[in-house]
């Protein structure tokens, strides 16, 4: 499938809509970190990006069943199956989203990851800056922005790259899909780095 | 290694018709400006957090009057819109031009309200709600207001904290009405008797002198973030506008500090 990308070699990526999300800070961030964002609504959308955002901000139940209605959801899922240049960044609920299901709300995410998203118990929610730590290299990242009262539990720990300090998942990465539990479009400098590295992988994969 | 997010220090400012002000117990006092180039300011200086708040909205019955460019510069830091919502379709407007929260007050005045904002947790999620209530003293019992501070609420303000509570806030921002705008300190018989009525993460704004005031809240249990305007945008004996995030230690140094702490 041919790549999307507009003139100047900035990879169109595709917003997924399902009622929320923080769009206008997307697009900035998007165009910051060397991209362009459009609005993805329906699947025939999807023909027109080289990769998406799953938003965050919002309810489990009632994006799982926006996704459903619309068959973005199947379309995603079966996209990025087919099509290993195809990449999909999950923020926060987007994150949740690529799971299975969610503690939060009935219906089911896209299981591009296996994996279940549990309440964070209490103190709920967790919002403000925390920092996480590679679980590679055991470095401390730059303080990030979270805000979110369900974390996401992994089936297959290899897939997370980042943790907090009370061990939840933090960032995790499994080929082409990717996923923050923080906002990294609302974390300055440190989030438009690994947006970067989403763009740029997006880039790398244009003939 | 540290488990919990640090302690917010809230940039907070009012828009009154569209215009940027410094307000004094919830009255305008003061033009400041352009609202979006204050938020680009703010947000160059990384603040930890911007409040954005229309306080004519509710009180004039009028749209709410920051425009998307105000939006727009707003939204490179973590944001909390507020300001006459009173709809699903308000949040997901706000939620779209860049907030990942929405502050609710005049909403929270009456049962009918307080039942809309406990369905705006369930479509947007208690992470994106955040409940706001300014309180008086009355003797020596405190009241709880909405409408900007103007219309007293019939509950009791123990009463409707623990209600916005189970209803799902995430957040519950008290403004301390009497103090807004004051600049003679956090009133702290007000943080203990916020803090003996409720264990729900609070913002705590209205009064502060300086940033080590905002800080101080960190101390108290039950306090997530406190706010500030005044001291983020006039300087001097004349009150000179100048939008800045005053001597505020990095992340990255408050960071480092609590780490050595532990």
């Amino acid at each position: 499938m041919q790549v999307a990308m507009s003139r100047e070699q900035r990879p169109v990526i595709g917003c997924i809509r399902y009622g929320t999300g923080n769009v206008s800070a997307l697009t900035l961030a998007t165009r910051l970190a060397g991209g362009t964002l459009i609005p993805v609504t329906t699947v025939a959308d999807l023909a027109n990006v080289s990769g998406c955002l799953l938003p965050g901000v919002g309810a489990f139940g009632v994006a799982s069943r926006s996704l459903h209605s619309s068959h973005l959801g199947e379309a995603i899922a079966e996209r990025v199956n087919s099509d290993d240049r195809f990449g999909v960044f999950g923020i926060c609920l987007g994150l949740q989203l690529l799971g299975i299901d969610s503690q939060e709300g009935t219906g089911s995410g896209l299981g591009l990851i296996g994996g279940h998203s549990v309440s964070l118990g209490d103190p709920q929610p967790r919002i403000g800056w925390l920092s996480a730590h590679d679980v590679h290299t055991s470095k401390t990242t730059a303080p990030m922005y979270f805000c979110h009262a369900y974390h996401f539990v992994a089936d297959d720990p290899s897939v997370v790259t980042q943790r907090t300090g009370e061990g939840h998942v933090a960032a995790v990465r499994s080929a082409n899909v990717w996923g923050t539990q923080y906002h990294p479009e609302k974390s300055f400098e440190p989030g438009r780095q690994i947006l970067t590295e989403f763009v740029d992988s997006l880039k790398g994969s244009a003939k | 290694v540290t488990t919990r997010p640090f302690f917010r220090v809230v940039a907070m400012l009012s828009v009154d018709a569209g215009r940027l002000v410094r307000t004094e117990s919830f009255t305008p006092r003061q033009y400041l400006g352009d609202p979006a180039i204050a938020a680009r300011i703010l947000s160059d200086f990384e603040c930890d957090e911007l409040i954005l708040s229309d306080i004519s909205a509710s009180r004039r019955g009028t749209p709410r009057s920051f425009d998307q460019r105000c939006l727009a510069e707003a939204t490179r830091c973590p944001l909390t819109v507020c300001g006459a919502v009173s709809t699903l379709n308000d949040v997901e407007s706000l939620v779209a031009g860049g907030a990942e929260r929405v502050g609710v007050n005049s909403l929270l005045g009456n049962d009918d309200g307080l039942q809309r904002f406990g369905a705006m947790v369930g479509e947007f999620g208690q992470s994106t709600m955040v409940a706001s209530i300014d309180v008086r003293w009355r003797d020596r019992s405190l009241v709880a207001f909405t409408h900007g501070g103007t219309r007293e609420h019939s509950r009791p303000l123990a009463e409707l904290l623990s209600r916005v509570s189970e209803l799902g806030a995430g957040e519950i921002l008290i403004h301390d009405a009497t103090r807004n705008g004051g600049r003679q300190g956090f009133d702290t018989r007000l943080l203990d008797a916020l803090a003996a009525m409720t264990s729900a993460p609070k913002i705590f704004c209205g009064g502060a002198r300086s940033v080590d005031d905002l800080l101080a809240v960190a101390e108290r249990p039950g306090f997530s973030a406190a706010g500030a305007a005044s001291i983020f945008s006039v300087i001097g004996p004349n009150d000179a506008p100048l939008i800045r995030y005053a001597a505020t230690p990095t992340r990255q140094q408050r960071n480092e500090q609590r780490a050595h702490s532990l």
